[in-house]
């Protein structure tokens, strides 16, 4: 298979990026996404890459195009891409690493953007800072009681139900695509995955109407956006985490603002 | 200037609650104007407009329904403006993302609806406010205009924006306010459709009876 790749170069944080046209051919229809782009990096490296340059103001980038990688295997949350109007691509449930070339027509044009929000600024290329995320988290995602040693599994009675929600909204990786998606650039699935995981069980209970109120102020300190239940969250997250755990996230809010804990 | 500090969610919970009244409101405002249809010359519709506008505690509520209104458009564009400096810069190629035709929409079907209210205020509620000269006789005044071809046309048009804003909104108002959840999701996305359709049949209806004559 062959492809015309647009690509958003940026040397850097503070400089001025541009797309890039790049053209490679022999692409197995079984390789992923992200070998594709290996391909091509090898093919910059050795500079047997037609490359064509979309903007006349800046100079062609020669290095190889970043991007963010590590396990290869969906379940990191490492890699993100913005393709051809999609984060994580035209897939439903899949990481960009998941994303194979089979899904593309041979001789697609494909355009690969990094995640936009001002929460996350590129850092390179594609490459964008998600530590806003890791903010959120050290905000309030966590239980600060030391819990000890593991428990036999049956020592805390929990519902099956009950356990089985707190683990799909546990499975959320933190890659960001909920951001990616929202016209708003909002957190809020991601916020409310990781309250809801916490909220759900005995253990984390005890502090979730403090959780939510610093985590709700560290996301909007932040600059995330706002939702307005347009729920391409929801339909973009790689793991399907439920807008659910967003009016989960309501309730726990209103509760901690009428001063009182809540059953979940 | 610095403005106050007020979280998303709770300015998402003030909209979303303004919104509910509003709701109900449009209900109440429906039926009345179903009156229109009676064949009594008015005697109905026009002993509740002088109820409306006589009685203190209707004339206090209506206060309470302007300065609603303002809120929710006020505390909305608020939202609109902070989310779209959460991404300064767009991307290249348009969403393709599968999501609610409505949802999108709700900021514009809002500004859509500002300009019909607005519309609409000239032709009923400045005039009683003495602010725009016309009829005060709100039944004749009703059936004149809904014989005109172009504003029962636009009343319509106006209507499915409405249908379009309640649509999205009821089910949004759930969300927000944390009501919504796996057992009555669907149901819940049901019930605002049948009453943003209830609420918006009423008035089309009132507006297609006059045109036709009934």
């Amino acid at each position: 298979m062959k492809f015309t790749l647009h690509i958003w170069r940026q040397e850097c944080s503070r400089a001025k990026g541009h797309f890039e046209t790049y053209k490679v051919d022999n692409i197995s229809p079984d390789c992923s996404f992200l070998e594709m782009l290996d391909i091509l990096n090898e093919q910059l490296i050795t500079g047997s890459t037609l490359t064509s340059h979309l903007s006349p103001s800046t100079s062609p980038i020669a290095h190889p195009v970043c991007f963010d990688n590590d396990c290869r295997e969906g379940i990191c949350g490492m890699c993100g891409l913005y393709i051809n109007g999609r984060p994580h691509g035209n897939d439903d449930g899949i990481t960009t690493c998941q994303l194979h070339m089979r899904k593309f027509h041979d001789g697609d044009d494909i355009w690969i953007e990094p995640w936009r929000a001002k929460a996350f600024p590129v850092i390179r290329d594609l490459v964008v800072d998600r530590s806003a995320f890791d903010k959120i988290i050290q905000a309030g995602g966590y239980i600060s009681t030391t819990t000890g040693g593991v428990p036999d599994a049956n020592t805390i009675p929990i519902p099956k139900h009950k356990a089985d929600m707190a683990m799909d909204a546990a499975s959320c990786i933190g890659c960001g695509a909920c951001v990616a998606a929202c016209k708003n650039a909002s957190a809020m699935l991601f916020v409310g995955a990781k309250v809801s995981h916490l909220a759900l069980l005995p253990q984390g209970k005890v502090e979730a109407a403090d959780r939510v109120k610093k985590m709700v102020c560290k996301m909007d300190e932040l600059g995330f956006g706002s939702c307005t239940n347009t729920y391409a969250c929801e339909a973009e997250c790689p793991k399907l985490i439920k807008r659910q755990n967003i009016s989960r996230l309501n309730r726990h809010w209103i509760a901690s603002l009428l001063g009182r804990d809540r059953n979940s | 200037m610095n403005l106050p500090k007020i979280h998303s969610i709770s300015k998402k919970i003030v909209v979303a609650l303004l919104g509910a009244f509003l709701s109900i409101f449009l209900l109440f405002h429906a039926s009345a104007n179903l009156c229109i249809l009676r064949h009594d010359e008015g005697a109905w519709y026009n002993a509740f407009c002088d109820f409306m506008g006589t009685n203190y505690i209707v004339k206090a509520f209506e206060i309470i329904l302007l300065v609603a209104l303002l809120s929710h458009i006020v505390l909305a564009l608020w939202l609109a403006i902070t989310n779209k400096r959460a991404r300064p810069q767009g991307y290249k190629k348009p969403q393709r993302t599968k999501t609610h035709f409505g949802s999108k929409l709700q900021v514009w079907t809002g500004i859509l609806l500002l300009a019909g209210l607005i519309a609409h205020f000239m032709d009923f509620f400045f005039v009683k406010l003495g602010w725009v000269d016309g009829n005060l006789n709100f039944y004749q005044q009703a059936r004149e205009k809904f014989q005109i071809p172009h504003i029962a046309i636009s009343y319509l048009i106006f209507f499915v924006v409405v249908w379009f804003h309640m649509r999205h909104g009821f089910a949004a108002m759930f969300q927000t306010l944390g009501l919504y959840n796996f057992k009555y999701g669907k149901a819940i996305e049901i019930i605002g459709i049948i009453y943003a359709t209830v609420v918006c049949l009423m008035f089309a209806a009132v507006v297609i009876g006059v045109y036709f004559g009934f």
